[in-house]
């Protein structure tokens, strides 16, 4: 056969095995697991990150850092806790998936009753936000709460909406984030330290705060209204901007003008002036003369412009006391012709 | 044949004496304290973590938690003193500092939550009806701030002066809560705090509405405030125009008038000299620009120019001119 065997199971004989003989190789494969066993429960590990607290009997003995360590089998009882990790608790939203691109869910069941807060002027806010915290004694953290996650989770809601409970929606939704994550830290380490927690609070952050969806629309309207004011007064800020200047402009102009005038009323009245004085100059070498020949040069300029030039004899009193020099349409009436030259 | 019994009974011994050991000895951890019993009545108890001896068979051990423990109460609908229906939500801390008390009270952990979801419950009850909402929800007399001045006027309407604040009453709600646990139960309330309280659901489509109301009448005094900003903006730059445009006329009024001024003494000053000359000189002027074309002139024959036409020998013009 190919496997060697004849198809019958060898034949097994219990007395067959020599246990006198192995006897003592038997107590020796006890002892050895035996010690094996203690050894084994003898060492613990406490990793990097790790601290561990060595209870003997139910005492504590001592807290011991990162390492291999032995302790007495069934005395001593190790308790770890990671002392250099950064605890996360998330009030309001729960962080689906985080990386790179984080999702958050803010609607899980029971979401509006860790975020939904009254504020102190009794408007309604939707707050979110993380705590992070460490383990600062794990002495404390072990020995003084039985359920420390869950104290900080309640203390914080408290904390946090006693904090908002005090504020305005307005500093709640805008100007006083800031101090309420302060505040509320603060608040939140006190308390635990009350409680003797042993953790340290790393931060508080609000991670979002908003009006409740149902009237956000209004708290938009609000943001519009001042974004229109501004641009009204804007707007008009601009219109007097753009119209005061020109007007500016157009005073200096108009004053300019004016000096422009003024001089040239002095310049033509001193051009005026010096041409009279010159004519005067000369008027007075020969005044007679002078006079009669600019009477008889006006006069010779005048009488060519006109069209009737009528002569009256005033020691004739007759009905024709007219001379009617060159005129096409004679007999017309002295009245008339008076009347046509007063024009 | 003896030595086989010798070992025999070794063994049995060694059995006994560790079933003995274990029914004697037991230890007392850092996070709990015991009560010994015998026979259900207690004899003593241990408080301080070790290891400890009682008599086997007869004497039992009852352990409790010595940590503090969180209590979470049902949310709860209460009528404020003003008439507002809230939903509040408290929860506790607690300690068992008598576990002798606690056992014969009590006997078990969840008998002390139901003892406190009576205490507190009523407790909360008590307090929160007895005042007004604000006094619930503001810890301080500490003034809210706003953005602007104008949010501030729409929310000033509600401010009140807080009596107590939040705070003030969770400490009277511990201390009421507390009178008799300690006695009683052997139970110490370390804290209570509201970790919920808001409008009962079906008043906060209300309250929404109101929110809504408010907002809206803000907006809309944004409105006209940038109204009344812009109509004063406009006012002023009217004024400034006016202004403006009759310091310009004013000036430049002087101006020219000034230069008539000079215009008027330089004329003076020269024609002063000789007026008779001047109003002769100006009168032919005058003359010239008007008379213009197709004028009728109608004069007397008696002028100096007709002189010669009437008399040929013009002596008296010749005299004249002499």
């Amino acid at each position: 056969m190919p496997n060697g065997y004849d198809g019958k199971p060898p034949d097994f004989n219990f007395d067959s095995l020599n246990l006198k003989a192995n006897k003592k190789y038997i107590f020796i494969g006890i002892a050895v697991l035996a010690v094996i066993i203690m050894i084994s429960s003898a060492y613990y590990t406490v990793k990097a990150n790790q601290e561990a607290v060595i209870l003997r009997f139910g005492r504590y003995s001592e807290t011991v850092g990162p390492g291999l360590h032995f302790k007495v089998p069934y005395i001593d009882k190790v308790l770890v806790g990671e002392v250099k990790r950064i605890y996360n608790e998330e009030f309001g939203f729960r962080t689906r998936s985080s990386g790179r691109v984080s999702t958050f869910d803010y609607s899980f069941p029971g979401a509006s009753d860790e975020s939904l807060m009254l504020t102190g002027d009794l408007n309604c806010a939707d707050v979110h936000w993380v705590i992070r915290y460490k383990i600062k004694n794990l002495r404390d953290f072990f020995f003084n709460v039985r359920n420390v996650r869950e104290t900080l989770r309640q203390v914080s809601q408290g904390v946090m909406r006693r904090v908002v409970g005090d504020r305005s929606i307005d500093e709640v939704l805008t100007i006083g984030r800031n101090e309420i994550e302060d505040v509320a830290k603060l608040e939140v380490a006190r308390n635990l330290d009350n409680y003797g927690c042993g953790i340290s609070v790393q931060s508080v952050m609000l991670k979002g705060v908003n009006p409740p969806g149902a009237v956000k629309n209004a708290f938009d309207a609000v943001n519009q209204a001042v974004q229109l004011r501004d641009k009204i007064i804007n707007d008009a800020e601009g219109q007097k901007n753009k119209i005061l200047p020109a007007a500016l402009g157009k005073k200096e102009q108009i004053i300019k003008e004016a000096e422009g005038y003024q001089i040239k009323r002095v310049n033509e009245a001193q051009g005026d002036t010096n041409a009279f004085l010159a004519i005067l100059e000369e008027y007075k070498k020969a005044q007679e003369v002078t006079r009669r020949r600019l009477y008889l040069e006006t006069l010779s300029e005048i009488f060519p412009k006109c069209e009737k030039l009528y002569l009256i004899d005033e020691d004739q009193k007759t009905l024709l006391p007219l001379l009617n020099l060159g005129g096409k349409n004679g007999g017309q009436g002295l009245d008339e012709l008076i009347g046509k030259g007063a024009k | 044949m003896r030595i086989q019994t010798i070992i025999t009974l070794a063994v049995v011994g060694v059995i006994a004496l560790i079933i003995l050991l274990k029914g004697s000895l037991y230890v007392v951890d850092m996070r709990e304290q015991v009560v010994v019993t015998q026979f259900g009545r207690p004899v003593r108890t241990v408080t301080e973590p070790g290891l400890c001896a009682k008599t086997p068979f007869i004497q039992s051990v009852k352990r409790f938690e010595k940590r503090t423990i969180e209590w979470d109460g049902e949310s709860s609908d209460i009528l404020t003193r003003d008439k507002e229906n809230i939903e509040v939500n408290t929860w506790a801390l607690w300690k068992i500092i008598d576990p002798l008390k606690f056992y014969t009270a009590l006997g078990a952990e969840y008998r002390g939550q139901g003892v406190l979801d009576e205490v507190i419950a009523s407790s909360v009850k008590n307090i929160v009806s007895s005042y007004t909402l604000k006094e619930i929800v503001r810890d301080t007399n500490r003034k809210l701030l706003y953005t602007t001045q104008e949010l501030e006027d729409a929310e000033m309407g509600k401010s009140v002066l807080i009596e107590k604040g939040r705070g003030t009453l969770l400490k009277e709600m511990k201390e009421a809560g507390e009178q008799g646990l300690k006695d009683r139960y052997g139970i110490e309330l370390v804290d209570v705090v509201i970790k919920h309280i808001n409008y009962v659901s079906s008043v906060i489509p209300k309250i929404y509405d109101r929110m809504r109301s408010e907002r809206l009448r803000i907006a809309n005094k944004y409105e006209s405030e940038g109204r009344r900003q812009e109509a004063e903006i406009i006012g002023t730059m009217k004024k400034e125009l006016e202004k403006i445009e009759s310091e310009g006329y004013k000036r430049a009024k002087e101006v020219m008038g000034e230069g008539d001024a000079r215009a008027v003494k330089i004329y003076a000053d020269a024609y002063k000299q000789t007026p008779e000359f001047y109003s002769f000189l100006k009168t032919l002027e005058t003359y010239k620009s008007t008379i213009k074309d197709n004028s009728v002139l109608i004069l007397g024959t008696k002028g100096d120019y007709f002189k010669y036409l009437q008399s040929f020998d013009g002596n008296e013009v010749i005299k004249e001119i002499k």
